[in-house]
């Protein structure tokens, strides 16, 4: 009879002979995509009203000077983050859920990562170039 | 009872072939099939604003050009459409992960005003963008 901590008897002997289990985490992810569905929940609606109120039919100028607002360039940087991290989150969840292949996987999972982050980073200087 | 008789007693799993899902399922379905619509498209087009906006007025009279067309007024037509299911349905899914909403009945009702929602907010938003501003 192998020796279980209290509350851990019905744990399968796979956690102990791997330490963390077969999927390592995932509550953290878990956290980060409601964390960043609650932002987004006030900040899409920013952004859909600022589409329509200063970038729909507006002239490059005016975008210009809209974004150079300063409230208006943070939010976009918040957006921004938000967004692009609540994306990957979620493209990875697909990916685990559907491709089954390991190499084909990890390959998905890697170059997802790095898209999502430079695409975040050129999003951000772009903002920052525009307003400052 | 015999082996045979609690064989046959035994829930079949659906078969996704024969099995009609429920209404819900199909929401659930439409809430990936919407997010993996926007993590592609929507951020790409955010990327685009973002980077020809940066590269001067001649870029982003070519990007808001492009998107003038109709294939470009459809593309955000589409992309609106997901972006108001998502988060309205992403909305329901948050008050599942605080525990409410669970009994069948408030699911489906839930999930009906998050399609009346939708369309109303897209029908809306589009209406106040032409009769508001393109029309201009």
């Amino acid at each position: 009879m192998p020796y279980y901590k209290k509350g851990e008897e019905f744990y399968s002997p796979l956690k102990s002979a791997k330490n963390t289990g077969s999927a390592k985490s995932g509550v953290h992810h878990w956290i980060h995509q409601r964390l960043t569905a609650v932002a987004l929940l006030i900040l899409l609606p920013w952004a859909l009203w600022s589409i329509h109120a200063n970038i729909l039919g507006a002239s490059y100028d005016e975008v210009v000077a809209w974004l150079s607002q300063p409230l208006n360039a943070i939010l976009s940087v918040l957006f921004i983050i938000t967004v692009h991290y609540h994306a990957l989150l979620g493209v990875q969840v697909i990916v685990e859920d559907y491709v089954h292949k390991e190499w084909l996987k990890i390959a998905k999972l890697v170059a997802q990562k790095l898209f999502y982050v430079a695409s975040a980073i050129a999003c951000i200087y772009a903002v920052f170039s525009v307003a400052l | 009872m015999s082996d045979e008789n609690i064989k046959a007693k035994r829930p079949l799993s659906p078969h996704l072939q024969v099995y009609k899902l429920p209404f819900s399922a199909y929401m659930s379905i439409l809430h990936r099939a919407t997010g993996a619509f926007l993590s592609i498209f929507g951020v790409l087009l955010l990327l685009a604003f973002c980077y020809t906006l940066m590269c001067g007025a001649e870029c982003y009279d070519a990007f808001v050009g492009l998107l003038g067309t109709l294939i470009g007024r459809l593309f955000l037509f589409a992309l609106s459409v997901c972006a108001f299911y998502h988060m309205f349905n992403g909305f329901r899914h948050l008050f599942w992960d605080s525990g409410k909403l669970f009994k069948i009945d408030n699911a489906q009702n839930a999930g009906a005003f998050v399609m009346l929602a939708t369309a109303a907010a897209v029908l809306g938003y589009w209406y106040c963008a032409y009769y508001y501003v393109l029309m201009k």
